[in-house]
């Protein structure tokens, strides 16, 4: 279990953010997260319930947005949905690529906060 | 009222950030930095031991290891004669890159030509964190199941290379070559795969030329 620490690194990086924006009250995360991150959702979920409560935005939401598992398929072209997480064949045609072009993120795509 | 200030930063931006000085300082030092990564009990101290000894007559090698609690494999590993290093995480079930630099430290000035980091025995966590490294293996036994790379997909997908290992009990297991090949091809087509004893030495001499192959200076 991982998720605890990319939880503080979370809160620690959207700190940092808010105070480079020069914002004052941050009111949800908003991040991206793929299925090959290596993170689970359910997980990071309640590790940031707890590492919040500490943290300098407790009442802060954490907003996820899950992406696709994307693949550059040799027949079919670039950005093509893979079957799975564990058969990264092409869903559509079902050729074996080997590159994957998504799926992979864990990163905050936006803050969300107060507009006084 | 609540506004949207859009932004697009890692996570783990400060492991990224890290992680790339790593990997920049490895080339201008010119080493060869392997890490390694499975199950706990998968062997990676013993291949590495045996691995240390057998390249330690005619290269310059080193060794950090992570563990969570005791530091046996450290004590392992040092009885090949090699410069070892113990990095213990406590609760912390991974490597991190700041971790590996904090203890390669002392070595930053000895000429290296093979750096190894064995992780702490986990196939979920060390998969987010980059430490640097030019090359991350990814160990399973003959004894953990053919389909142990489809059980762990995002580990084996950022791996560079597969060793099965434990191949004198191959036999005794049943292990079933093609169907281990064809689960780690689903996960991370075109991935290199070894296989090698630890015990009996079977692909260890593949497996030391794999590494040597490796190196920068063999490297055009
Ligand atoms: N039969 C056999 N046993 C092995 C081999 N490599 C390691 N082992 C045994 O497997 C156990 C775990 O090995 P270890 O290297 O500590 O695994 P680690 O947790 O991945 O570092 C030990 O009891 C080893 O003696 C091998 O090639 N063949
Ligand atoms: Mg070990
Ligand atoms: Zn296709």
């Amino acid at each position: 279990m991982h998720e605890l620490s990319i939880a503080l690194n979370l809160l620690e990086v959207a700190q940092q953010t808010m105070s480079e924006h020069a914002e004052s009250e941050l009111v949800a995360i908003h991040i991206r997260l793929g299925p090959m991150s290596g993170v689970v959702r359910e997980a990071l979920e309640s590790a940031y319930l707890i590492a919040r409560e500490e943290s300098f935005c407790p009442n802060a939401a954490l907003v996820i947005e899950e992406t696709e598992l994307m693949v550059d398929c040799p027949k079919c072209g670039d950005h093509q949905v893979a079957v799975s997480l564990n058969d990264l064949r092409c869903r559509k045609c079902g050729t074996v690529s080997g590159r994957i072009v998504g799926g992979r993120e864990m990163e905050i795509s936006a803050l969300e906060v107060k507009d006084e | 009222m609540t506004r949207l200030v859009e932004v697009r930063t890692q996570i783990l931006k400060q492991n990224d950030v890290v992680a790339r000085e790593l990997r920049k300082q490895f080339a201008e030092q010119r080493r060869f930095v392997v890490s390694m990564v499975s199950s706990p009990g998968s062997g990676k101290t013993q291949l590495l031991q045996q691995t240390l000894q057998l390249l330690g007559e005619r290269y310059r090698v080193a060794a950090v290891v992570g563990d969570l609690a005791t530091e046996n494999d450290a004590a392992r590993l040092a009885s090949s004669g090699a410069m070892v290093k113990q990095i213990t995480t406590g609760t912390l079930c991974h490597l991190e890159a700041e971790m590996v630099r904090e203890a390669i430290k002392p070595w930053d000035d000895i000429p290296l030509d093979f750096l190894f980091i064995e992780n702490v025995g986990n196939l979920v966590c060390p998969a987010s964190y980059d430490l640097g490294e030019n090359c991350r293996l990814v160990l399973f036994s003959v004894t953990e199941g053919e389909d142990k790379p489809r059980k762990y997909p995002t580990i084996f997908n950022t791996a560079d290379a597969t060793v099965i290992t434990k191949m004198d009990l191959a036999e005794a297991v049943e292990f079933d070559d093609p169907a281990a090949r064809a689960s780690i091809e689903r996960v991370r087509p075109g991935m290199e795969v070894l296989h090698v004893s630890a015990k009996t030495n079977e692909g260890m001499p593949a497996w030391i030329h794999w590494l040597e192959s490796h190196l920068p200076a063999s490297i055009p």
